[in-house]
Protein backbone atom coordinates (compact mmCIF):
# COMPACT_ATOMS: atom_id res chain seq x y z
CA UNK A 1 0.00 0.00 0.00
CA UNK A 2 1.51 3.38 -0.96
CA UNK A 3 2.14 5.64 2.06
CA UNK A 4 -0.32 8.51 1.87
CA UNK A 5 0.91 11.67 3.58
CA UNK A 6 -1.32 12.32 6.60
CA UNK A 7 -3.24 15.57 6.80
CA UNK A 8 -4.13 17.72 9.81
CA UNK A 9 -7.23 19.91 9.58
CA UNK A 10 -7.36 23.02 11.76
CA UNK A 11 -10.60 24.88 12.57
CA UNK A 12 -10.18 28.09 14.61
CA UNK A 13 -11.73 31.51 14.11
CA UNK A 14 -8.66 33.39 15.33
CA UNK A 15 -6.16 34.24 12.57
CA UNK A 16 -3.17 34.30 14.98
CA UNK A 17 -3.96 30.83 16.23
CA UNK A 18 -4.62 29.52 12.72
CA UNK A 19 -1.35 30.72 11.24
CA UNK A 20 0.60 29.62 14.32
CA UNK A 21 -0.88 26.12 14.19
CA UNK A 22 -0.32 25.95 10.45
CA UNK A 23 3.40 26.67 10.71
CA UNK A 24 3.96 24.51 13.80
CA UNK A 25 2.20 21.47 12.34
CA UNK A 26 3.91 21.82 8.97
CA UNK A 27 7.28 22.04 10.73
CA UNK A 28 6.49 18.56 12.10
CA UNK A 29 6.15 17.34 8.51
CA UNK A 30 2.40 17.07 8.18
CA UNK A 31 0.17 18.48 5.52
CA UNK A 32 -2.06 21.15 7.07
CA UNK A 33 -5.30 22.79 5.97
CA UNK A 34 -6.89 25.55 8.05
CA UNK A 35 -10.51 26.73 8.20
CA UNK A 36 -12.02 29.75 9.99
CA UNK A 37 -15.34 28.02 10.73
CA UNK A 38 -16.99 24.62 11.10
CA UNK A 39 -19.10 25.32 8.01
CA UNK A 40 -16.01 26.00 5.88
CA UNK A 41 -14.53 22.70 7.05
CA UNK A 42 -17.71 20.73 6.35
CA UNK A 43 -17.76 22.14 2.81
CA UNK A 44 -14.44 20.41 2.08
CA UNK A 45 -14.43 17.02 0.31
CA UNK A 46 -13.40 14.13 2.58
CA UNK A 47 -9.73 13.15 2.24
CA UNK A 48 -8.62 9.57 1.62
CA UNK A 49 -5.62 9.75 3.96
CA UNK A 50 -4.91 9.40 7.68
CA UNK A 51 -6.24 12.63 9.10
CA UNK A 52 -7.23 14.37 12.31
CA UNK A 53 -8.86 17.58 13.37
CA UNK A 54 -7.45 20.30 15.62
CA UNK A 55 -10.64 22.04 16.71
CA UNK A 56 -11.38 25.20 18.68
CA UNK A 57 -14.22 24.71 21.19
CA UNK A 58 -15.91 28.09 20.87
CA UNK A 59 -16.47 29.03 17.28
CA UNK A 60 -18.92 31.52 15.84
CA UNK A 61 -21.87 29.72 14.25
CA UNK A 62 -21.53 25.96 14.67
CA UNK A 63 -19.41 25.40 17.81
CA UNK A 64 -16.58 22.88 18.10
CA UNK A 65 -18.70 20.59 20.26
CA UNK A 66 -21.57 20.73 17.77
CA UNK A 67 -19.19 19.86 14.95
CA UNK A 68 -17.98 16.86 16.96
CA UNK A 69 -21.59 15.73 17.42
CA UNK A 70 -22.30 16.11 13.70
CA UNK A 71 -19.22 14.10 12.73
CA UNK A 72 -20.17 11.39 15.23
CA UNK A 73 -23.74 11.29 13.89
CA UNK A 74 -22.45 10.98 10.33
CA UNK A 75 -20.03 8.24 11.53
CA UNK A 76 -17.06 10.15 10.17
CA UNK A 77 -13.99 8.60 11.80
CA UNK A 78 -11.93 11.71 12.46
CA UNK A 79 -9.96 11.86 15.73
CA UNK A 80 -10.23 15.32 17.32
CA UNK A 81 -7.72 17.32 19.37
CA UNK A 82 -9.68 20.09 21.06
CA UNK A 83 -8.10 23.42 21.85
CA UNK A 84 -9.85 26.03 23.96
CA UNK A 85 -9.29 29.53 25.30
CA UNK A 86 -11.14 28.84 28.53
CA UNK A 87 -10.87 25.23 29.61
CA UNK A 88 -13.79 24.42 31.85
CA UNK A 89 -14.03 20.93 33.24
CA UNK A 90 -17.62 20.03 32.19
CA UNK A 91 -16.85 20.91 28.57
CA UNK A 92 -13.65 18.90 28.51
CA UNK A 93 -15.34 15.91 30.13
CA UNK A 94 -18.13 16.05 27.57
CA UNK A 95 -15.66 16.30 24.69
CA UNK A 96 -13.58 13.38 25.95
CA UNK A 97 -16.70 11.24 26.47
CA UNK A 98 -17.71 12.00 22.90
CA UNK A 99 -14.40 10.55 21.78
CA UNK A 100 -11.94 13.46 21.72
CA UNK A 101 -8.26 12.44 21.74
CA UNK A 102 -7.02 15.43 23.70
CA UNK A 103 -8.27 18.63 25.28
CA UNK A 104 -5.69 21.43 25.43
CA UNK A 105 -6.09 24.87 26.98
CA UNK A 106 -4.50 27.76 25.10
CA UNK A 107 -1.73 28.69 25.34
CA UNK A 108 -0.37 25.13 25.30
CA UNK A 109 3.10 23.59 24.94
CA UNK A 110 4.00 22.70 21.38
CA UNK A 111 5.11 19.25 22.57
CA UNK A 112 1.64 18.55 24.02
CA UNK A 113 -0.04 19.56 20.80
CA UNK A 114 2.32 17.60 18.56
CA UNK A 115 2.01 14.51 20.77
CA UNK A 116 -1.78 14.82 20.70
CA UNK A 117 -1.82 15.14 16.92
CA UNK A 118 0.61 12.23 16.63
CA UNK A 119 -1.71 10.01 18.66
CA UNK A 120 -4.76 11.20 16.73
CA UNK A 121 -3.09 10.35 13.42
CA UNK A 122 -2.03 6.95 14.77
CA UNK A 123 -5.65 6.29 15.71
CA UNK A 124 -6.71 7.38 12.23
CA UNK A 125 -4.17 5.00 10.64
CA UNK A 126 -5.44 2.13 12.83
CA UNK A 127 -9.01 2.87 11.94
CA UNK A 128 -8.15 2.98 8.25
CA UNK A 129 -6.16 -0.28 8.43
CA UNK A 130 -9.02 -1.97 10.23
CA UNK A 131 -11.47 -0.65 7.65
CA UNK A 132 -9.32 -2.03 4.83
CA UNK A 133 -9.00 -5.44 6.50
CA UNK A 134 -12.70 -5.49 7.23
CA UNK A 135 -13.49 -4.78 3.58
CA UNK A 136 -11.21 -7.63 2.46
CA UNK A 137 -12.69 -10.05 4.95
CA UNK A 138 -16.16 -9.00 3.88
CA UNK A 139 -15.23 -9.69 0.24
CA UNK A 140 -14.02 -13.19 1.14
CA UNK A 141 -17.14 -13.79 3.21
CA UNK A 142 -19.26 -12.94 0.14
CA UNK A 143 -17.69 -15.94 -1.69
CA UNK A 144 -19.04 -18.43 0.91
CA UNK A 145 -22.11 -20.51 0.23
CA UNK A 146 -25.13 -20.32 2.58
CA UNK A 147 -24.13 -23.57 4.30
CA UNK A 148 -20.49 -22.47 4.65
CA UNK A 149 -21.66 -19.22 6.29
CA UNK A 150 -23.70 -21.25 8.80
CA UNK A 151 -20.65 -23.38 9.59
CA UNK A 152 -18.47 -20.28 9.96
CA UNK A 153 -20.92 -18.71 12.38
CA UNK A 154 -21.02 -21.85 14.57
CA UNK A 155 -17.24 -22.37 14.49
CA UNK A 156 -16.67 -18.77 15.53
CA UNK A 157 -19.23 -19.29 18.32
CA UNK A 158 -16.90 -22.02 19.64
CA UNK A 159 -18.95 -25.16 18.72
CA UNK A 160 -17.22 -28.48 18.12
CA UNK A 161 -17.63 -30.27 14.77
CA UNK A 162 -19.88 -32.88 16.43
CA UNK A 163 -22.18 -30.22 17.87
CA UNK A 164 -22.35 -28.44 14.50
CA UNK A 165 -23.21 -31.70 12.76
CA UNK A 166 -26.10 -32.29 15.14
CA UNK A 167 -27.30 -28.71 14.88
CA UNK A 168 -27.27 -28.74 11.06
CA UNK A 169 -28.48 -32.38 10.80
CA UNK A 170 -25.50 -33.55 8.71
CA UNK A 171 -22.58 -35.95 9.05
CA UNK A 172 -19.54 -34.78 10.99
CA UNK A 173 -17.39 -35.54 7.85
CA UNK A 174 -19.50 -33.08 5.89
CA UNK A 175 -18.92 -30.41 8.56
CA UNK A 176 -15.19 -31.06 8.35
CA UNK A 177 -15.28 -30.59 4.53
CA UNK A 178 -17.28 -27.33 4.85
CA UNK A 179 -14.92 -26.10 7.53
CA UNK A 180 -11.88 -26.77 5.34
CA UNK A 181 -13.41 -24.78 2.47
CA UNK A 182 -14.31 -21.93 4.86
CA UNK A 183 -10.70 -21.78 6.10
CA UNK A 184 -9.42 -21.74 2.53
CA UNK A 185 -11.88 -19.19 1.14
CA UNK A 186 -11.42 -16.88 4.14
CA UNK A 187 -7.63 -17.31 3.82
CA UNK A 188 -7.43 -18.10 7.54
CA UNK A 189 -4.13 -19.79 8.50
CA UNK A 190 -5.55 -20.87 11.88
CA UNK A 191 -8.75 -21.16 13.84
CA UNK A 192 -7.72 -18.09 15.87
CA UNK A 193 -7.49 -16.05 12.66
CA UNK A 194 -10.90 -17.22 11.57
CA UNK A 195 -12.39 -16.25 14.93
CA UNK A 196 -10.82 -12.78 14.65
CA UNK A 197 -12.31 -12.34 11.15
CA UNK A 198 -15.68 -13.43 12.46
CA UNK A 199 -15.45 -10.73 15.16
CA UNK A 200 -14.57 -8.14 12.53
CA UNK A 201 -17.58 -9.12 10.44
CA UNK A 202 -19.86 -8.96 13.47
CA UNK A 203 -18.59 -5.51 14.44
CA UNK A 204 -19.26 -4.36 10.93
CA UNK A 205 -22.85 -5.55 11.22
CA UNK A 206 -23.24 -3.91 14.63
CA UNK A 207 -21.75 -0.63 13.49
CA UNK A 208 -23.79 -0.34 10.29
CA UNK B 1 -14.47 103.72 62.43
CA UNK B 2 -11.61 102.07 60.58
CA UNK B 3 -10.04 103.62 57.53
CA UNK B 4 -11.23 100.91 55.21
CA UNK B 5 -14.80 101.12 56.31
CA UNK B 6 -14.60 104.88 56.16
CA UNK B 7 -13.38 104.81 52.61
CA UNK B 8 -16.05 102.41 51.53
CA UNK B 9 -18.91 103.93 53.41
CA UNK B 10 -17.96 107.40 52.39
CA UNK B 11 -18.08 106.41 48.79
CA UNK B 12 -21.44 104.75 49.02
CA UNK B 13 -22.77 107.85 50.74
CA UNK B 14 -23.84 106.17 53.90
CA UNK B 15 -24.71 108.62 56.59
CA UNK B 16 -23.52 108.05 60.06
CA UNK B 17 -21.49 105.35 61.74
CA UNK B 18 -24.61 103.55 63.06
CA UNK B 19 -25.64 102.49 59.60
CA UNK B 20 -22.04 101.58 58.75
CA UNK B 21 -21.79 99.21 61.70
CA UNK B 22 -25.04 97.51 60.69
CA UNK B 23 -23.54 97.03 57.30
CA UNK B 24 -20.33 95.65 58.84
CA UNK B 25 -22.37 93.23 60.93
CA UNK B 26 -24.41 92.10 57.91
CA UNK B 27 -21.26 91.55 55.90
CA UNK B 28 -19.73 89.50 58.69
CA UNK B 29 -22.87 87.39 59.04
CA UNK B 30 -22.91 86.55 55.36
CA UNK B 31 -19.16 85.79 55.47
CA UNK B 32 -18.70 88.56 52.93
CA UNK B 33 -15.83 91.00 52.96
CA UNK B 34 -15.61 94.25 51.05
CA UNK B 35 -12.71 96.01 49.47
CA UNK B 36 -11.81 99.08 47.48
CA UNK B 37 -8.72 99.50 45.32
CA UNK B 38 -7.45 102.75 43.83
CA UNK B 39 -5.76 101.96 40.55
CA UNK B 40 -3.53 105.05 40.47
CA UNK B 41 -2.09 104.84 43.98
CA UNK B 42 -2.49 101.09 44.40
CA UNK B 43 -4.05 101.74 47.81
CA UNK B 44 -6.27 98.93 49.04
CA UNK B 45 -8.96 99.13 51.68
CA UNK B 46 -10.32 96.00 53.32
CA UNK B 47 -13.03 95.28 55.87
CA UNK B 48 -12.41 92.96 58.85
CA UNK B 49 -14.12 90.09 57.14
CA UNK B 50 -11.87 90.48 54.07
CA UNK B 51 -8.81 90.34 56.33
CA UNK B 52 -10.23 87.19 57.88
CA UNK B 53 -10.98 85.57 54.57
CA UNK B 54 -7.49 86.34 53.28
CA UNK B 55 -5.95 85.24 56.56
CA UNK B 56 -4.13 88.56 57.01
CA UNK B 57 -3.94 90.22 60.44
CA UNK B 58 -6.05 93.41 60.43
CA UNK B 59 -3.12 95.66 61.44
CA UNK B 60 -1.18 95.02 58.23
CA UNK B 61 -1.13 97.81 55.66
CA UNK B 62 -2.93 96.20 52.77
CA UNK B 63 -1.75 96.33 49.18
CA UNK B 64 -2.89 94.40 46.14
CA UNK B 65 0.53 92.76 46.08
CA UNK B 66 0.05 91.52 49.66
CA UNK B 67 -3.44 90.28 48.89
CA UNK B 68 -2.05 88.47 45.85
CA UNK B 69 0.48 86.57 47.97
CA UNK B 70 -2.54 85.00 49.67
CA UNK B 71 -4.03 83.82 46.41
CA UNK B 72 -3.20 80.26 45.39
CA UNK B 73 -0.14 80.39 43.08
CA UNK B 74 -2.10 78.72 40.27
CA UNK B 75 -4.77 81.44 40.36
CA UNK B 76 -2.49 84.42 40.97
CA UNK B 77 -1.86 85.40 37.36
CA UNK B 78 -5.56 85.24 36.60
CA UNK B 79 -6.46 87.58 39.49
CA UNK B 80 -3.72 90.02 38.51
CA UNK B 81 -4.97 90.07 34.91
CA UNK B 82 -8.60 90.47 36.02
CA UNK B 83 -7.78 93.54 38.11
CA UNK B 84 -5.73 95.07 35.33
CA UNK B 85 -8.59 94.50 32.92
CA UNK B 86 -11.04 96.24 35.24
CA UNK B 87 -8.69 99.19 35.48
CA UNK B 88 -8.13 99.31 31.73
CA UNK B 89 -11.56 98.54 30.24
CA UNK B 90 -13.78 99.48 33.11
CA UNK B 91 -15.43 96.07 32.90
CA UNK B 92 -16.93 94.24 35.89
CA UNK B 93 -15.30 91.22 37.49
CA UNK B 94 -16.64 87.93 38.77
CA UNK B 95 -14.06 85.33 39.71
CA UNK B 96 -13.66 82.29 41.83
CA UNK B 97 -10.18 82.00 43.25
CA UNK B 98 -8.48 79.82 45.78
CA UNK B 99 -6.85 81.40 48.79
CA UNK B 100 -3.97 79.45 50.27
CA UNK B 101 -3.68 80.00 54.03
CA UNK B 102 -0.40 79.76 55.92
CA UNK B 103 -1.37 76.42 57.42
CA UNK B 104 -1.93 75.04 53.94
CA UNK B 105 -5.73 75.00 53.93
CA UNK B 106 -7.40 76.14 50.76
CA UNK B 107 -10.35 78.51 50.82
CA UNK B 108 -12.55 78.99 47.76
CA UNK B 109 -13.42 82.66 47.43
CA UNK B 110 -15.78 84.38 45.05
CA UNK B 111 -14.71 87.90 44.11
CA UNK B 112 -17.22 90.35 42.64
CA UNK B 113 -16.15 93.87 41.73
CA UNK B 114 -16.94 96.82 39.50
CA UNK B 115 -15.03 99.97 38.65
CA UNK B 116 -16.24 103.52 39.30
CA UNK B 117 -14.98 107.09 39.21
CA UNK B 118 -14.67 108.90 42.47
CA UNK B 119 -17.03 111.85 42.40
CA UNK B 120 -14.47 114.40 43.61
CA UNK B 121 -11.22 113.36 41.94
CA UNK B 122 -12.46 111.45 38.88
CA UNK B 123 -9.97 108.86 40.03
CA UNK B 124 -10.72 105.23 39.04
CA UNK B 125 -11.37 102.85 41.85
CA UNK B 126 -12.54 99.28 42.01
CA UNK B 127 -15.02 98.33 44.72
CA UNK B 128 -16.10 94.83 45.40
CA UNK B 129 -16.97 92.01 47.69
CA UNK B 130 -15.27 88.73 48.54
CA UNK B 131 -17.21 85.78 49.83
CA UNK B 132 -15.97 82.55 51.32
CA UNK B 133 -17.71 79.75 49.40
CA UNK B 134 -15.50 76.92 50.66
CA UNK B 135 -18.37 75.05 52.33
CA UNK B 136 -20.29 74.76 49.09
CA UNK B 137 -17.16 73.68 47.33
CA UNK B 138 -16.37 70.94 49.75
CA UNK B 139 -19.71 69.27 49.21
CA UNK B 140 -19.44 69.69 45.44
CA UNK B 141 -16.00 68.09 45.60
CA UNK B 142 -17.46 65.27 47.63
CA UNK B 143 -20.20 64.70 45.07
CA UNK B 144 -17.69 64.75 42.25
CA UNK B 145 -15.48 62.31 44.09
CA UNK B 146 -18.38 60.03 44.83
CA UNK B 147 -19.49 60.12 41.22
CA UNK B 148 -15.97 59.30 40.08
CA UNK B 149 -15.89 56.47 42.59
CA UNK B 150 -19.23 55.12 41.42
CA UNK B 151 -18.26 55.47 37.81
CA UNK B 152 -15.04 53.59 38.52
CA UNK B 153 -17.02 50.90 40.32
CA UNK B 154 -19.45 50.68 37.43
CA UNK B 155 -16.54 50.27 35.07
CA UNK B 156 -14.97 47.57 37.20
CA UNK B 157 -18.26 45.73 37.47
CA UNK B 158 -18.79 45.99 33.73
CA UNK B 159 -15.29 44.68 33.20
CA UNK B 160 -15.88 41.96 35.77
CA UNK B 161 -18.61 40.50 33.61
CA UNK B 162 -16.20 40.67 30.70
CA UNK B 163 -13.39 38.79 32.41
CA UNK B 164 -13.80 35.65 30.34
CA UNK B 165 -13.74 37.61 27.11
CA UNK B 166 -10.76 39.63 28.23
CA UNK B 167 -8.80 36.51 29.16
CA UNK B 168 -9.69 35.12 25.76
CA UNK B 169 -8.63 38.30 23.97
CA UNK B 170 -5.21 38.13 25.61
CA UNK B 171 -4.89 34.38 25.36
CA UNK B 172 -5.41 34.12 21.61
CA UNK B 173 -2.46 36.27 20.55
CA UNK B 174 -0.39 34.74 23.36
CA UNK B 175 -1.09 31.28 21.95
CA UNK B 176 -0.05 32.69 18.58
CA UNK B 177 3.26 33.93 20.01
CA UNK B 178 4.03 30.56 21.59
CA UNK B 179 3.13 28.49 18.54
CA UNK B 180 4.98 30.71 16.13
CA UNK B 181 8.13 30.84 18.23
CA UNK B 182 8.08 27.04 18.65
CA UNK B 183 7.55 26.69 14.91
CA UNK B 184 10.42 29.12 14.28
CA UNK B 185 12.78 27.00 16.39
CA UNK B 186 11.69 23.83 14.63
CA UNK B 187 12.18 25.35 11.16
CA UNK B 188 15.68 26.43 12.21
CA UNK B 189 16.51 22.99 13.64
CA UNK B 190 15.42 21.20 10.48
CA UNK B 191 18.17 19.98 8.18
CA UNK B 192 18.63 21.93 6.11
CA UNK B 193 17.09 24.80 8.12
CA UNK B 194 14.13 26.43 6.44
CA UNK B 195 15.01 30.10 6.89
CA UNK B 196 12.05 31.49 4.94
CA UNK B 197 9.53 29.64 7.14
CA UNK B 198 11.47 30.51 10.30
CA UNK B 199 11.49 34.19 9.35
CA UNK B 200 7.75 34.23 8.70
CA UNK B 201 7.02 32.49 11.99
CA UNK B 202 9.21 34.96 13.89
CA UNK B 203 7.43 37.88 12.23
CA UNK B 204 4.04 36.45 13.13
CA UNK B 205 5.17 35.94 16.73
CA UNK B 206 6.18 39.60 16.94
CA UNK B 207 2.88 40.71 15.42
CA UNK B 208 0.86 38.56 17.85
CA UNK B 209 2.88 39.88 20.77
CA UNK B 210 2.06 43.42 19.74
CA UNK B 211 -1.60 42.44 19.48
CA UNK B 212 -1.59 41.14 23.07
CA UNK B 213 0.05 44.38 24.15
CA UNK B 214 -2.69 46.41 22.48
CA UNK B 215 -5.37 44.53 24.35
CA UNK B 216 -3.62 45.13 27.68
CA UNK B 217 -3.16 48.81 26.86
CA UNK B 218 -6.87 49.24 26.14
CA UNK B 219 -7.77 47.51 29.39
CA UNK B 220 -5.35 49.45 31.52
CA UNK B 221 -6.99 52.68 30.41
CA UNK B 222 -10.38 51.34 31.47
CA UNK B 223 -9.25 49.97 34.82
CA UNK B 224 -7.29 52.98 36.04
CA UNK B 225 -9.02 55.44 38.27
CA UNK B 226 -7.61 58.34 36.32
CA UNK B 227 -8.84 61.85 37.03
CA UNK B 228 -10.87 63.46 34.30
CA UNK B 229 -8.51 64.43 31.54
CA UNK B 230 -9.81 66.14 28.46
CA UNK B 231 -7.77 65.41 25.38
CA UNK B 232 -8.47 65.33 21.66
CA UNK B 233 -10.50 62.21 20.90
CA UNK B 234 -11.30 60.61 17.57
CA UNK B 235 -14.77 59.30 18.31
CA UNK B 236 -14.76 56.66 15.57
CA UNK B 237 -11.52 55.04 16.64
CA UNK B 238 -12.80 55.08 20.21
CA UNK B 239 -15.93 53.24 19.06
CA UNK B 240 -13.75 50.72 17.21
CA UNK B 241 -11.69 50.13 20.34
CA UNK B 242 -14.69 49.46 22.53
CA UNK B 243 -16.15 47.15 19.91
CA UNK B 244 -12.87 45.27 19.65
CA UNK B 245 -13.07 44.63 23.36
CA UNK B 246 -16.66 43.41 23.08
CA UNK B 247 -16.43 41.54 19.77
CA UNK B 248 -16.04 38.14 21.40
CA UNK B 249 -18.82 38.79 23.87
CA UNK B 250 -21.14 39.83 21.03
CA UNK B 251 -20.20 36.77 19.05
CA UNK B 252 -20.94 34.43 21.95
CA UNK B 253 -24.29 36.17 22.54
CA UNK B 254 -25.11 35.51 18.87
CA UNK B 255 -25.39 39.21 18.12
CA UNK B 256 -24.64 40.54 14.62
CA UNK B 257 -22.87 43.84 14.82
CA UNK B 258 -23.35 46.64 12.28
CA UNK B 259 -21.53 49.95 12.27
CA UNK B 260 -22.14 53.12 10.29
CA UNK B 261 -19.38 55.50 11.24
CA UNK B 262 -19.44 58.89 9.55
CA UNK B 263 -16.25 59.81 7.77
CA UNK B 264 -14.40 62.98 8.76
CA UNK B 265 -15.85 63.42 12.23
CA UNK B 266 -14.22 66.41 13.89
CA UNK B 267 -11.94 65.58 16.81
CA UNK B 268 -13.55 66.43 20.13
CA UNK B 269 -12.01 67.43 23.42
CA UNK B 270 -13.20 64.97 26.03
CA UNK B 271 -12.18 62.40 28.59
CA UNK B 272 -11.49 59.27 26.62
CA UNK B 273 -12.15 56.80 29.44
CA UNK B 274 -15.49 58.38 30.27
CA UNK B 275 -16.61 58.18 26.66
CA UNK B 276 -15.47 54.56 26.49
CA UNK B 277 -17.45 53.82 29.59
CA UNK B 278 -20.63 55.35 28.22
CA UNK B 279 -20.29 53.29 25.05
CA UNK B 280 -19.42 50.14 26.98
CA UNK B 281 -22.53 50.60 29.14
CA UNK B 282 -24.85 51.20 26.20
CA UNK B 283 -23.54 48.31 24.12
CA UNK B 284 -23.51 45.86 27.00
CA UNK B 285 -27.06 46.88 27.91
CA UNK B 286 -28.19 46.30 24.33
CA UNK B 287 -26.42 42.95 24.26
CA UNK B 288 -28.00 41.89 27.57
CA UNK B 289 -31.45 42.89 26.38
CA UNK B 290 -30.99 40.85 23.19
CA UNK B 291 -29.65 37.87 25.08
CA UNK B 292 -32.32 37.86 27.79
CA UNK B 293 -35.25 38.36 25.45
CA UNK B 294 -34.15 35.55 23.14
CA UNK B 295 -35.34 37.43 20.04
CA UNK B 296 -34.07 36.55 16.57
CA UNK B 297 -32.35 38.00 14.67
CA UNK B 298 -30.14 39.78 17.18
CA UNK B 299 -28.89 42.93 15.55
CA UNK B 300 -26.91 45.69 17.14
CA UNK B 301 -26.11 48.85 15.21
CA UNK B 302 -23.68 51.57 16.26
CA UNK B 303 -23.89 54.81 14.29
CA UNK B 304 -21.82 57.96 14.57
CA UNK B 305 -22.64 61.22 12.86
CA UNK B 306 -21.89 64.91 13.10
CA UNK B 307 -24.29 67.82 12.87
CA UNK B 308 -24.08 70.74 15.29
CA UNK B 309 -22.80 68.20 17.73
CA UNK B 310 -21.46 64.69 17.46
CA UNK B 311 -24.06 62.00 17.96
CA UNK B 312 -23.61 58.32 18.69
CA UNK B 313 -26.48 55.85 18.73
CA UNK B 314 -26.67 52.23 19.81
CA UNK B 315 -29.69 50.40 18.42
CA UNK B 316 -30.76 46.87 19.24
CA UNK B 317 -33.47 44.68 17.76
CA UNK B 318 -34.62 43.62 21.23
CA UNK B 319 -38.02 44.04 22.87
CA UNK B 320 -37.54 47.77 23.40
CA UNK B 321 -38.35 49.88 26.44
CA UNK B 322 -41.95 50.07 27.64
CA UNK B 323 -43.32 53.62 27.16
CA UNK B 324 -43.99 54.06 30.88
CA UNK B 325 -40.35 53.24 31.63
CA UNK B 326 -38.70 55.53 29.08
CA UNK B 327 -38.37 58.33 31.64
CA UNK B 328 -37.06 56.04 34.35
CA UNK B 329 -34.27 54.10 32.70
CA UNK B 330 -31.66 56.74 33.47
CA UNK B 331 -32.60 56.94 37.15
CA UNK B 332 -30.06 55.48 39.59
CA UNK B 333 -30.81 51.93 40.71
CA UNK B 334 -33.45 51.44 38.03
CA UNK B 335 -33.01 47.97 36.60
CA UNK B 336 -35.00 45.26 34.87
CA UNK B 337 -32.22 42.73 35.25
CA UNK B 338 -31.97 40.42 38.20
CA UNK B 339 -28.21 40.76 38.44
CA UNK B 340 -28.16 44.44 37.46
CA UNK B 341 -27.15 47.20 39.84
CA UNK B 342 -29.06 49.79 37.85
CA UNK B 343 -26.19 52.23 37.79
CA UNK B 344 -24.88 51.83 34.25
CA UNK B 345 -27.31 54.19 32.55
CA UNK B 346 -27.40 56.70 35.39
CA UNK B 347 -23.61 56.89 35.36
CA UNK B 348 -23.71 57.24 31.59
CA UNK B 349 -26.11 60.14 31.90
CA UNK B 350 -23.89 61.83 34.51
CA UNK B 351 -20.84 61.41 32.31
CA UNK B 352 -22.52 62.64 29.13
CA UNK B 353 -24.02 65.65 30.90
CA UNK B 354 -20.69 66.51 32.50
CA UNK B 355 -19.29 66.66 28.96
CA UNK B 356 -22.06 69.08 28.00
CA UNK B 357 -23.99 66.48 26.04
CA UNK B 358 -27.38 64.81 26.26
CA UNK B 359 -28.47 61.20 26.38
CA UNK B 360 -31.88 59.74 25.72
CA UNK B 361 -33.70 56.63 24.55
CA UNK B 362 -36.06 56.18 21.63
CA UNK B 363 -38.12 53.05 21.63
CA UNK B 364 -41.34 51.59 20.42
CA UNK B 365 -42.36 48.31 22.04
CA UNK B 366 -41.39 45.32 19.94
CA UNK B 367 -39.28 47.42 17.59
CA UNK B 368 -36.08 47.64 19.58
CA UNK B 369 -34.47 50.50 21.41
CA UNK B 370 -32.09 53.25 20.36
CA UNK B 371 -29.93 54.90 22.98
CA UNK B 372 -28.49 58.12 21.67
CA UNK B 373 -26.04 60.59 23.13
CA UNK B 374 -24.47 63.79 21.93
CA UNK B 375 -21.18 65.48 22.69
CA UNK B 376 -20.68 69.10 21.70
CA UNK B 377 -17.98 69.83 19.12
CA UNK B 378 -17.73 73.42 20.35
CA UNK B 379 -14.97 73.99 22.83
CA UNK B 380 -13.05 71.38 20.95
CA UNK B 381 -9.62 72.14 19.69
CA UNK B 382 -10.64 71.31 16.13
Amino acid sequence: MPAVQPIVFVVDDDPSVRSGLDSLLRSAGWRVETFPSAAAFLARQPEDAPSCLVLDVSLPGLSGMQLQDQLNDAQVELPIVFITGAGDIPTSVRAMKAGAMEFLTKPFHDADLLAGVERALARSRDTRREATTRAEVRQRFETLSARERQVLELVVAGRLNKQIAIELGVQEVTVKAHRGRVMRKMQAPSLADLVRMGELLKRRVAGA
Amino acid sequence: MEPAAEALHGDVDLEGSGRASYLDEALRLSATGAFAWRARTGALFLTDETYRILGVSPGTAPTLALALTRVHPDDRAEVQRAFERVAADGAGLDLEVRVLLEDGTVRHVRVLARPRRQAATEELEVVGAVRDVTGGHTSEDAVRKMRAELSHKGRISALGTLTASIAHEVNQPLAGVLMNSSACVRWLQASPPNLAEALEAAQRAARDGARAGDVIGRLRALFTRAPVAAAPVDLNSLIEEVLALLRRELQLAGVSLHTELAADLPTILADRVQLQQVLLNLIMNAMESLRLSGVEPRDLTVISRAEHELEVSVTDSGPGVAPELVDQVFEPFFTTKEAGMGIGLSISRDLVESMGGRIWVESSPGAGATFRFTVPCSGAGS
